[in-house]
């Protein structure tokens, strides 16, 4: 807030960065012209998801809501053009390569259940299982107000997996073969959700919002039964890097401080890309292992010591507090250190920023693509907000609503609003669910206004657009930084391995 | 009938009670794989895989006595080195057949742990006990750190690992593709595991054998018998890792991933085998695999209920439907290990023979005409299954030594 104010320019420079990556399918003129299309629309998308947004309040996730979005597309200039290019790129399985395609083509009768594979014991159980108690609340939610999909109850069933890839693994065998889910929702993790893509492509069953945000998820071609929920790390990435040039000029310094796994490592890869193209320095590299849950007193020392003027961290769970303290007492040591910090959207929650008291926490960047229902005004004022919280409420859930329960509850609205558009299709199969999930094109109560939850046959990514956040520690909120950045189709789709 | 009844080691009532046993475990195996669903299977295969690594890990802590925490080091080594090679990052002969490779990335795997393991082995020659465990948990943290190591990540993957390693069964198999990966992978554990158990039995009976028997009774009395300590120590230190290496290789090719930071290649893997060893009896033949079968299934179990404690018979009666407890599977499994160290000291197989002796007593062949039941030995004489007794004056061939004898459990044990 005090340093940019030129957050739409960032959108467009953004999106060529983005361009300029190798897991995108196009090549990079094609990413630009989606980028400059994407920058076109974006008003128009904004006013669209103003609308939906009051339209939703009383109505989320109902069965009508995309075509309310293709009602809603008529009213646009650009109408014919843009179904035209839907009707291009809408994407349809191929089911003739499953292990069992009868089963991948098989009404879905009775009780309609879905599986999730998540963290209840173990260490990272503390941070995480109030995910599974959001996804609970949605399905409790959706089968009190409507009964279900067109009267066909929705059941949740939720496993735990210790955030360890092979118990996913176990986990989803026993989902697939004993509990016979019609889908997969929600799972949490990079590595555990890489475990068992392979085998749920294979048995073709879907594996709707994989709770991650590396590139993988965008393999529309290899991988089409998969589908992410978070925002795209390269995105996040991106955005960073081309607030640094914006704000602190290029040739500035930056450090990194990551957490070295496959998370950290999708958002150093795509920063170090940014990096390169827009001629930041990286003058400090500092890791944590991803069970480490001590303070990282000497990664501080060293990047204190190199003094850079913007720091990315990528921590994990409590660590992004255990940072933010260590950032706090090294200002508080080393008057001349004070570089703009920006911390991953994985931490964008006041439980993580709260905490710290110590001024580390104040001034620090994030991003989120969903509303802050802990912000009082929302929580008092956003339409989308009010509906969400009333009906959490109403679940008799004991969870935070505002914790780590907002995601659970996304992933769930994501995976029965699916679900509903295959029902209403015609006929509710596995096919049918997946193929309604990559044609997606909604906008829920929590999603920030001016962003849709969009894709299809070319656009892998359902997350593609945040608003960058400041915590005020005074205030104990985030207030948000310029407007909303919106790169919706800048991505394509992911062709790494 | 007075009991216990004697049965001498070798006769029909001794080769009936082995038949039943294997018969018995082979209907196990058999109901598994034509009644159980996939994810079941998929379990049971688990289970296998971790018994083999107990195999290797029994024949160096069980019968050697040398706490090791090293194991999941071996395991991760033997996953990182199969998955190098399926992946391709390092040269490998037979890269496009899917008859060879298999065979030939488990060998690969074998044989590096087996190198590694000798290495590792040295610092056993003058450590022991918790020492020992200690120098070992910094290996497998080493290991950990190694993998990781972005210096390497071209070859090992760094902090990201290695993933897709397609390992589908071979067309002579019979089976095909992705959906009969879980069946291959079961066979080839279990075939797996036969064939160290055997390994692991014939080493037992030979001359190294006996000398790990000895070392772990009382190593000053072992080196003054002639027992060479470093050359004993050192070479089961390399079979032992070695056998984990395959467990390892099996491991990361099942799960179709390797990274440094599952669990199961760091401290929380070590422990993990030495919790099956000591569940299923350390110094027992059938230990590993009891050992892992409990721990898989009834880990398992403890997990789904604390997915839904409501709906378990265990805690159902106490909880209604709506409640969650965050962490409950934990505390369920860790309860369970409690009450099985309290009322099963002596592990599954120890506890198991402790009641079998109580009904029928094994009586070994004994080759020392001078050794007969109820008269002292020699200091020095081969005792029961050819162990060397530690030349206690007043060891003597009762009904319970020789069950001890029969198990090759450590002495304090029987």
């Amino acid at each position: 807030m005090r340093r940019s104010k030129k957050l739409f320019a960032l959108a467009a420079a953004s999106a060529l960065v983005i361009a300029a990556c190798g897991d995108d399918d196009g090549g990079s003129s094609d990413t630009t012209e989606v980028s400059e299309t994407t920058a076109a629309e974006e008003t128009t998308e904004t006013s669209e998801a103003d609308e939906m947004s009051d339209e939703e309040t009383t109505e989320t996730s109902e069965a009508d809501d995309m075509s309310e979005d293709d009602d809603m597309s008529e009213d646009d200039g650009s109408a014919d053009d843009e179904e035209a290019v839907a009707e291009a790129a809408s994407f349809a399985v191929d089911t003739s390569v499953c292990e069992d395609p009868d089963a991948a083509t098989a009404t879905i009768d009775g009780t309609i259940k879905i599986g999730t594979s998540i963290p209840l014991s173990g260490g990272p159980a503390v941070l995480f299982a109030p995910f599974g108690s959001g996804q609970q609340a949605y399905i409790d939610y959706y089968n009190s107000e409507f009964g279900g999909v067109n009267g066909q109850e929705l059941e949740l069933i939720v496993k735990d997996d210790q955030y360890t890839a092979d118990l996913t693994k176990a986990n989803s065998d026993e989902l697939v073969f004993d509990d016979e889910v019609a889908v997969l929702g929600g799972v949490i993790g990079t590595p555990n959700n890489l475990a068992i893509q392979a085998d749920l492509n294979a048995q073709c069953v879907p594996q709707l919002w994989a709770s991650t945000g590396a590139p993988n998820w965008g393999a529309v071609d290899e991988f089409p039964w998969t589908t992410g929920l978070l925002v795209a790390y390269d995105i996040e990435s991106a955005v960073w890097a081309n607030w640094i040039v914006d704000n602190l000029g290029e040739g500035s310094t930056v450090g990194l401080f990551y957490v070295n796994n496959e998370f950290g490592q999708s958002y150093v890869n795509a920063f170090n890309v940014a990096a390169d193209e827009l001629g930041l320095d990286i003058v400090a590299e500092e890791v944590i292992d991803p069970t480490d849950s001590g303070s990282p007193s000497g990664q501080m020392t060293n990047l204190v010591e190199a003094n850079p003027d913007a720091i990315l961290a990528i921590p994990l769970g409590g660590q992004c507090t255990a940072f933010m303290l260590e950032l706090g007492n090294a200002k508080a040591a080393n008057p001349e250190f004070d570089p703009a910090v920006y911390q991953t959207a994985t931490c964008a929650n006041p439980i993580f920023y709260g905490p710290v008291d110590n001024g580390g926490a104040d001034g620090v960047f994030t991003s989120n693509n969903l509303k802050d229902v802990n912000n009082p005004d929302t929580a008092a004022n956003d339409p989308g907000a009010i509906a969400y919280l009333e009906a959490f409420a109403a679940t008799g859930s004991d969870a935070d609503p505002g914790g780590i329960a907002v995601a659970g509850w996304e992933s769930m609205e994501l995976t029965v609003y699916a679900i509903q558009q295959a029902a209403d299709a015609g006929e509710l199969t596995r096919e049918t669910i997946i193929n309604a999930a990559r044609n997606i094109n909604h906008v829920s109560n929590l999603l920030r206004d001016g962003l849709t939850y969009r894709m299809n046959g070319e656009d892998g990514y359902i997350g593609e657009g945040a608003q960058i956040l400041v915590w005020s520690e005074a205030d104990q909120t985030f207030v948000e930084e310029g407007d909303i950045i919106n790169l919706e189709g800048s991505l394509g789709i992911y062709s790494g391995s | 009938m007075d009991l216990p009844i004697r049965v001498d080691k070798g006769s029909w009532l001794h080769w009936l009670g082995r038949v039943l046993l294997f018969g018995a475990f082979g209907l196990f195996l058999y109901r598994a794989v034509t009644e159980w669903t996939r994810s079941g299977l998929g379990l049971l295969t688990d289970a296998l895989i971790i018994a083999i690594a107990v195999t290797g890990l029994n024949l160096i802590t069980g019968y050697t006595g040398q706490l090791s925490l090293g194991h999941a080091g071996f395991f991760a080594i033997g996953a990182f080195v199969s998955a190098m090679l399926v992946s391709g990052k390092i040269w490998t002969p037979f890269l496009e057949s899917n008859v060879w490779t298999p065979g030939w990335t488990l060998i690969a795997a074998a044989l590096v742990c087996f190198v590694v393991g000798v290495v590792v082995g040295i610092p056993a020659l003058r450590l022991k006990g918790i020492y020992l465990a200690l120098v070992t948990l910094v290996f497998t943290e080493a290991v950990r750190a190694f993998f990781k190591y972005e210096e390497f990540a071209g070859v090992t993957g760094g902090a990201t690992g290695l993933k897709n390693l397609n390992y589908l069964p071979p067309s002579w198999t019979g089976l095909e593709g992705r959906a009969d990966l879980v069946t291959w992978f079961f066979w080839l554990a279990l075939v797996i595991l036969i064939v160290a158990s055997i390994l692991s039995a014939g080493l037992l009976r030979s001359r190294i054998g006996r000398s790990m028997i000895a070392t772990r009774d009382n190593e000053t009395a072992a080196a003054v018998m002639g027992v060479n300590l470093a050359k004993t120590k050192t070479v089961v230190f390399g079979i032992s890792a070695a056998i984990a290496g395959v467990a390892g290789s099996l491991f990361g090719l099942k799960l179709g991933l390797v990274e440094a930071d599952i669990p199961i290649f760091g401290l929380f893997g070590s422990v993990t085998l030495l919790v099956a060893l000591i569940v299923g009896g350390a110094a027992q033949n059938w230990g590993p695999l009891i050992g892992a079968l409990f721990y898989v299934f009834v880990n398992d179990y403890a997990r789904s209920v604390g997915e839904a404690p409501a709906d378990s018979w265990l805690l159902g009666w106490l909880i209604d439907g709506s409640t969650q407890l965050d962490g409950l599977g934990g505390v369920v499994f860790g309860v369970m290990l409690i009450l099985f160290a309290r009322f099963v000291p002596l592990g599954a197989v120890g506890t198991l023979k402790t009641w079998r002796a109580r009904l029928a007593v094994v009586i070994p062949k004994i080759s020392v005409p001078a050794a007969t039941a109820g008269e002292p030995m020699a200091s020095g004489d081969v005792s029961a299954d050819g162990a060397v007794t530690d030349g206690v004056a007043d060891a003597t061939v009762s009904g319970a030594a020789a069950e001890a004898a029969d198990s090759d459990a450590p002495a304090s044990d029987s």
